[in-house]
């Protein structure tokens, strides 16, 4: 029988799908809700140190193949989410998603969701259309570096860094991580993008900028995880337009150990994690591999 | 779900309250289900379908600022539109009923062109439910008009009509559409049993926003979770609830089975669709 548990670092999940970050993830209750259907993880919602309302609406909407949002990072706050935390931490393992704008921001809110019960800590150095946070702040290598050290210096649990495609110096970035001492790098997160209404002469999101996620990002994450397998060592979690196995399956062939569902959830449901789950093992007993890591990155032999 | 700019065919006060808007939108659509309404001068606020052919239309209340925009609009102006979005309505059941109040009894107007069912139109006067009477006598088996001053049909409101309709009728099924106060009395909100939600991108959205007024409220020093703010944590994480059971007696209005969409948008007043089964 096939065996889906897979190791990111010290970090073990009996199943290789989590949640993404801003899915299904902003209060307890979901985490909890999602951590019952076939989730390994769940990532919570990106969370600041104090409460962000998130940008106006339209600030979603489905496109061709995909989606688009510009929440803006909505989200309570790191001192109202404990109670969200307390309860889903109880239910399974939590990786905290934080955001901030420097070293020691990051530091401190790394720390509250260590605090809080995280098994790991996510730094979103990747949101694609949040003024002086996410992909501003990490897409300067320098910057990375410092902001990780921080952190590392700041908690005991693994440092996972989500990045951004949004850049030509990816595996720079990648670099940054794994000399700064960081635990795993999850990639991707959304595409910069925009979409405008041709009857109206004007773009639909009342941010304008936005990121693109779902099916039509999947060939550009899956060459983002080729390329970081290439250039560090250190665990790589693929996320990005992932909807069933074959699409888990490219992933982890380029160089994941395990991967992350965001659009697949709005868009199938829940229940969409069962179904990879089944769809893996049927895979993997027909093609006779006998774990998730028997198949990490074996694209590139 | 799709989404496209559409042209308006019509805009009509469908009574004292509430306008209705039509427009060809060529996506399949079932009774219940809403979908997502903007125009560059508005934010984006979710309808439910008021007519669900090829030719769509929308039915609200002016309300406030957005709803209000909506209703400025003329015949030629484009609105964009996303969905459809929910479930829609189970009508599988043989006998059903459908209880619509105020603005409720628009999103429950396609179920009566759909299906053979009965059929209370609730209000608070003459002026709102007017309309509904020749849509009951055209379509259902039986329908009854309420209103809560009396000026026509029945002086009581939605739940006591439905009790002394149930005096002498037998139903498989209740489908009420319409406020809070409405629906409370089955006892609908406190009860957990939150199944997975269904709608995506609009679910999102509404949630996310629902989410984001229960931090503002926090944000303000709003604390604990009691009453409405109880309330308001349960829809938004839920946005559709479901509640599995049987309907034993019908002499009580008894709820097992229900759907609620609730707009996230303002946690402490609800829009409510239900499904009692
Ligand atoms: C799934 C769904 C389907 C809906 N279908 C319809 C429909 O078919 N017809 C219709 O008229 N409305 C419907 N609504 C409600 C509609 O979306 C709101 O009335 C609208 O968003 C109000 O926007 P506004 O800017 O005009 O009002 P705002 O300025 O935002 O609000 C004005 C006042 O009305 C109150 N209010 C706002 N929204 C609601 C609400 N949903 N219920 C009760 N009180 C509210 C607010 O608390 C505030 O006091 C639906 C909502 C949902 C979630
Ligand atoms: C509505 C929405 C909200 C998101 N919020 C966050 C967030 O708060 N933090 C974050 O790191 N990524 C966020 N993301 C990005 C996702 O976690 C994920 O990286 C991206 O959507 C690509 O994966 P997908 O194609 O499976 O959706 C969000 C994505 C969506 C669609
Ligand atoms: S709010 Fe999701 S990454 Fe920006």
């Amino acid at each position: 029988m096939s065996d889906l548990r897979v190791r990111i670092g010290n970090i073990e999940l009996d199943r290789p799908g989590m949640v993404a970050s801003g899915i299904m993830d902003e209060t307890g209750d979901t985490m909890v809700r999602m951590l019952g259907c076939g989730a390994g993880a769940v990532v919570s919602k990106s969370v600041g140190t104090n409460p962000n309302p998130g940008h106006r609406n339209p600030n979603f909407t489905e496109v061709a193949s995909g989606c688009i949002n510009a929440m803006g990072l909505p989200n309570p706050g790191i001192e109202a989410f404990r109670e969200e935390m307390e309860k889903a931490v109880k239910a399974g393992k939590i990786i905290g998603s934080v955001y901030g704008a420097s070293p020691q921001e990051f530091a401190s809110l790394a720390g509250r969701m260590e605090d809080y019960g995280a098994c790991a800590v996510e730094l979103n150095l990747s949101c694609p259309h949040a003024k002086g946070y996410g992909m501003e702040v990490g897409t300067d290598p320098v910057m990375v570096k410092s902001i990780v050290s921080a952190v590392k210096d700041a908690v005991k649990v693994p440092v996972w860094v989500k990045v951004t495609p949004n850049t030509h110096i990816l595996a720079d970035i990648g670099k940054a991580v794994e000399d700064a001492g960081g635990d795993a790098i999850v990639a991707i997160n959304t595409l910069k993008a925009m979409v405008i209404v041709p009857e109206f002469g004007k773009p639909l999101m009342s941010n304008k900028v936005c990121g693109l996620s779902g099916k039509c990002i999947k060939p550009i994450g899956v060459r983002a995880v080729w390329d970081l397998h290439s250039a560090v060592s250190i665990p790589i979690v693929g996320v990005g337009g992932i909807y069933d196995h074959r699409d888990a399956l490219e992933y982890i062939m380029a160089g994941a150990c395990a991967f992350q569902l965001g659009s697949a959830v709005l868009d199938n449901g829940p229940g969409v994690f069962d179904s990879i789950n089944r769809g893996l093992e049927a895979f993997m007993d027909e093609y006779g591999y006998s774990s998730i890591k028997d198949m990490e990155g074996i694209a590139h032999e | 779900m799709s989404e496209a700019v559409v042209k308006i065919k019509s805009v009509e006060q469908t009574n004292k309250y509430s306008k209705t808007i039509t427009f060809d939108w060529d996506v399949p659509a079932k009774p219940g289900q809403f979908i997502m309404v903007w125009a560059p001068d508005m934010d984006e606020i979710p309808l439910s379908l008021s007519s669900v052919d090829e030719e769509k239309s929308i039915t609200f209340k002016v309300i406030g600022k957005d709803t209000e925009c909506l209703a400025s609009k003329k015949e030629g102006d484009r609105l964009r539109v996303r969905g459809p979005y929910g479930n829609g309505y189970d009508l599988s059941a043989e006998r059903i009923l459908v209880v619509g109040g105020g603005i409720g009894i628009a999103p429950i107007t396609p179920v009566l062109k759909e299906k053979k069912v009965d059929a209370i139109f609730a209000a608070r006067d003459a002026d709102e439910v007017e309309y509904a009477g020749p849509l009951g006598i055209k379509y259902c088996r039986n329908s009854w008009i309420c209103t809560d001053d009396g000026s026509l049909g029945e002086h009581c409101n939605a739940v006591q009509m439905v009790q002394k309709v149930m005096e002498d009728h037998e139903y498989d099924m209740i489908i009420a559409c319409g406020p809070e106060v409405m629906l409370l009395p089955a006892e609908v909100l406190q009860r957990g049993g939150h199944t997975v939600p269904d709608v995506p991108g609009a679910l999102h959205e509404v949630r996310l926003r629902s989410v984001r007024r229960m931090h503002d409220r926090r944000a303000q020093g709003v604390q604990g979770r009691t009453g409405v703010h109880q309330g308001a944590n349960q829809r938004h994480e839920g946005f559709r609830h479901r509640q599995e059971g049987r309907l034993r007696s019908v002499h009580k209005l008894q709820v097992t089975k229900t759907q609620i969409s609730v707009s996230a948008h303002k946690p402490t007043a609800v829009w409510l669709h239900n499904t009692i089964k």
